[in-house]
């Protein structure tokens, strides 16, 4: 069990791609970290920098108290799963399961005793004869989990391990993951490009784009105050809508509609006054206007284009001059494509970004409106 | 006759089909066999026709042949006329008292035990080396491919010229160490080994690439994994490499052992089987024969020989090393 410790961490190939740039981030001992971004973001180079696998060009690797540098893979005690299970194909599974306790010389029964209890917690008992060929995708999967639960590591990395499987088991797999780990109170870096899983899984979750880290935090704090238009468009789906616009005063401009903002929004954007803004609103942060409803200045008028029946939600694709962007409504609310309707957007919960930076320029607004009763209290 | 077989073979799959697709159930399983069979070809006339070459060239260069030359070792024939009398078994009565023989059975036995295991071994180590060489990888690939192309004349008379007892190569580098090289190809405790020798060297770049071609496909995350799990480089090659190249090595001994059992220009060029038997081996004897001594019969019956002898160790081997073969 042990904090991990990313100090300012590089990976340069041919001293030219530079495929992970300032990497920073302390893990906590027994955290759940998922590190998420799109595919060529550095995520898995990341990965496999904590385990030995990639040189660190520059900056410091410290697990526990030790400078991992240099040390290799084998000694660092980190169990990883891989994306294709890299299941030993000539061994039956409690071979697999065994292989690295028999390379530390353990007791036989010893060895015995803890690939049982493995299998169990998996639910594999029965498959422990078989080789791996003979099983399917998320048996292997629990295998490969297998082999890193009986090393007993202190730390726990798994690169992609969900995404060869089908969507309904990987579903179930991600429930059986998260449990596995308040189950082993071991620290674990997970790595996916699926957000839903970073979401789902993560105590904290690491976004990086370009080799970049975007943002780190709990899936509710990116989920809630993106930092910037990437994180926005990253986390959530469908993702939150960017809709470009112009400030005066206390409205926010676009095409030939306008939403007023609120105070907190407003004080923060000073500077933006008669400028280019980016607003970023959530689907689930629309809903249709009721009729009924008189608070003016709030409900936009849009063309809906498609409507796509999710169950109990719908999707509406609308556009709104040049804008394109996407609401979640309740079904019950019937909608008819290339219609025209009013959309009211909840503006306590939107964002702005700066057109040129793409970075929030309301960050944590929503989570300050939170915090003004207790400063009141205090008063 | 085994090109007949798998016509008979292939006859039946479809009849079979076609009584469990239930078009046939009028005959049910009353049909007579020669309708099944008339059926069969008309459903599979193409089959026979793609097949018809490769059927053609198997009887014309494996049946004909055998056939032919197990009816010659029973025959007493010089080639040179047409009489032929049967004698019975008496070729091989003279073959099994025949010292030479034996002599060159032990040979042949030596040769393929001291080339087979080294050559895979070597090429082994090569091929991981190659591997490993960065950007001069081509280059050795190319440099240790040479014997395998190389013409075995040319081979021959380089080989001799550095087994050369007095001025040849191999000999000047043992005297600059003070050891006097012996006289390699005429001195019968070194002829054989110098052969084995010149076999090693032209078998390794062979089963090299076949190596090559076999570390290429193990999946790199295994020893990534294995690295987690804590394995040495040694026990990495133990128990990841050799186990996955087992396919690979399989097919490298039974190729290895046919090449090596079937050893024959080297000898011819540069020993004739000489000094004193010491390089006889059982395909050398089978020319000299037939081809030396004009006795077509007793050759005839080394050549059926050789083929059980090469046909029952191929069973043993594919037996017996099976279990320990992974096929992914």
């Amino acid at each position: 069990m042990a904090d991990i410790s990313l100090q300012h961490i590089y990976k340069t190939y041919d001293q030219s791609v530079t495929a992970v740039n300032d990497f920073d981030l302390n893990i906590h001992d027994k955290e759940f970290i998922v590190l998420v971004g799109p595919s060529g973001c550095g995520k898995s180079t990341t990965l496999r920098m904590i385990a030995g696998l990639e040189d660190i060009t520059e900056g410091n690797l410290i697990i526990g108290d030790k400078l991992m540098n240099d040390v290799p893979s084998k000694k660092r005690n980190i169990a990883m799963v891989f994306q294709n299970y890299a299941l030993y194909p000539h061994m039956n599974v409690y071979n697999n399961i065994a292989f690295g306790l028999k390379l530390r010389k353990m007791k036989k029964d010893e060895i015995e005793k803890k690939v049982k209890r493995a299998a169990h917690i998996l639910g594999i008992e029965s498959l422990l004869d078989r080789k791996p060929k003979e099983l399917s995708g998320g048996q292997r999967q629990r295998v490969a989990l297998g082999r890193a639960i009986v090393r007993e590591a202190d730390v726990f990395l798994m690169d992609e391990p969900l995404s060869n499987l089908d969507a309904k088991l990987r579903v179930q797999m991600r429930a059986e993951i998260s449990k596995l780990h308040k189950q082993l109170q071991t620290t674990m870096i997970y790595v996916t490009h699926d957000q839903i899983e970073a979401m789902t899984m993560a105590d904290r979750l690491v976004i990086m784009k370009d080799g970049v880290i975007q943002q780190v935090g709990t899936p509710k704090e990116v989920y809630n105050s993106p930092k910037n238009v990437f994180v926005g468009g990253f986390i959530g789906s469908p993702p939150m809508n960017f809709i470009r616009g112009q400030l005066a005063q206390d409205t926010f401009y676009f095409g030939d509609q306008a939403v007023v903002l609120p105070n907190t929004v407003r004080d923060r954007l000073a500077d933006y006054q008669g400028k280019e803004v980016i607003m970023g609103i959530r689907p689930e942060n629309m809903e249709i206007e009721d009729s009924s409803d008189e608070t003016p200045g709030q409900a936009v008028e849009v063309y809906v284009e498609v409507c796509e029946l999710m169950g109990a939600e719908s999707y509406l694709h609308c556009h709104v001059a040049e804008n394109r962007f996407i609401a979640k409504v309740y079904t019950q609310d019937e909608v008819a494509e290339g219609e025209q309707l009013q959309l009211r957007f909840d503006m306590k919960n939107v964002h702005f970004f700066d057109t040129q930076t793409e970075e929030c320029l309301t960050l944590n607004h929503t989570a300050k409106e939170a915090g003004k009763p207790r400063k009141l209290a205090t008063v | 006759m085994n090109g007949m077989k798998p016509q008979k073979s292939f006859a039946h799959v479809p009849t079979d089909g076609a009584n469990t697709a239930g078009g046939s159930s009028v005959f049910g399983g009353q049909a007579p066999s020669h309708k099944k069979w008339l059926t069969g070809i008309k459903e599979n006339i193409w089959a026979y026709v793609f097949l018809a070459p490769a059927l053609l060239l198997f009887g014309i260069f494996f049946v004909y042949p055998f056939v032919y030359s197990s009816y010659l070792s029973f025959m007493d024939w010089n080639l040179y006329n047409d009489a032929k009398e049967f004698v019975g078994l008496a070729n091989y009565q003279a073959l099994f008292g025949d010292p030479v023989f034996w002599k060159a059975a032990l040979n042949t036995g030596l040769y393929v035990i001291g080339t087979v295991p080294v050559s895979m071994i070597l090429a082994l180590g090569l091929a991981i080396l190659v591997e490993k060489a960065g950007k001069l990888k081509e280059f050795y690939r190319f440099l240790l491919f040479i014997p395998v192309v190389a013409s075995i004349a040319v081979v021959g008379i380089i080989w001799s010229l550095l087994y050369s007892p007095a001025g040849g190569f191999i000999n000047q580098m043992l005297a600059l160490i003070g050891i006097q090289g012996p006289n390699w190809l005429n001195d019968p405790k070194f002829a054989l080994v110098s052969l084995m020798i010149i076999g090693i060297w032209s078998a390794v770049g062979y089963n090299m690439v076949l190596y090559i071609a076999g570390l290429k496909g193990i999946d790199p995350q295994l020893y990534e994994a294995a690295e987690l799990d804590g394995a040495s480089g040694w026990q990495q090659f133990w128990k990841i490499t050799v186990p996955q190249l087992s396919p690979v090595s399989f097919f490298v001994f039974i190729i290895s052992i046919f090449n090596s059992f079937q050893v024959f220009s080297t000898i011819h060029i540069m020993t004739q089987g000489g000094p004193n038997n010491a390089t006889n081996v059982v395909i050398y004897q089978m020319y000299q024969e037939a081809f030396q001594f004009f006795n077509i019969g007793k050759a005839s019956a080394l050549t059926f020989v050789i083929f059980c002898a090469v046909l029952l160790l191929t069973v043993v081997f594919i037996r017996s090393t099976q279990r320990n073969v992974h096929y992914e």
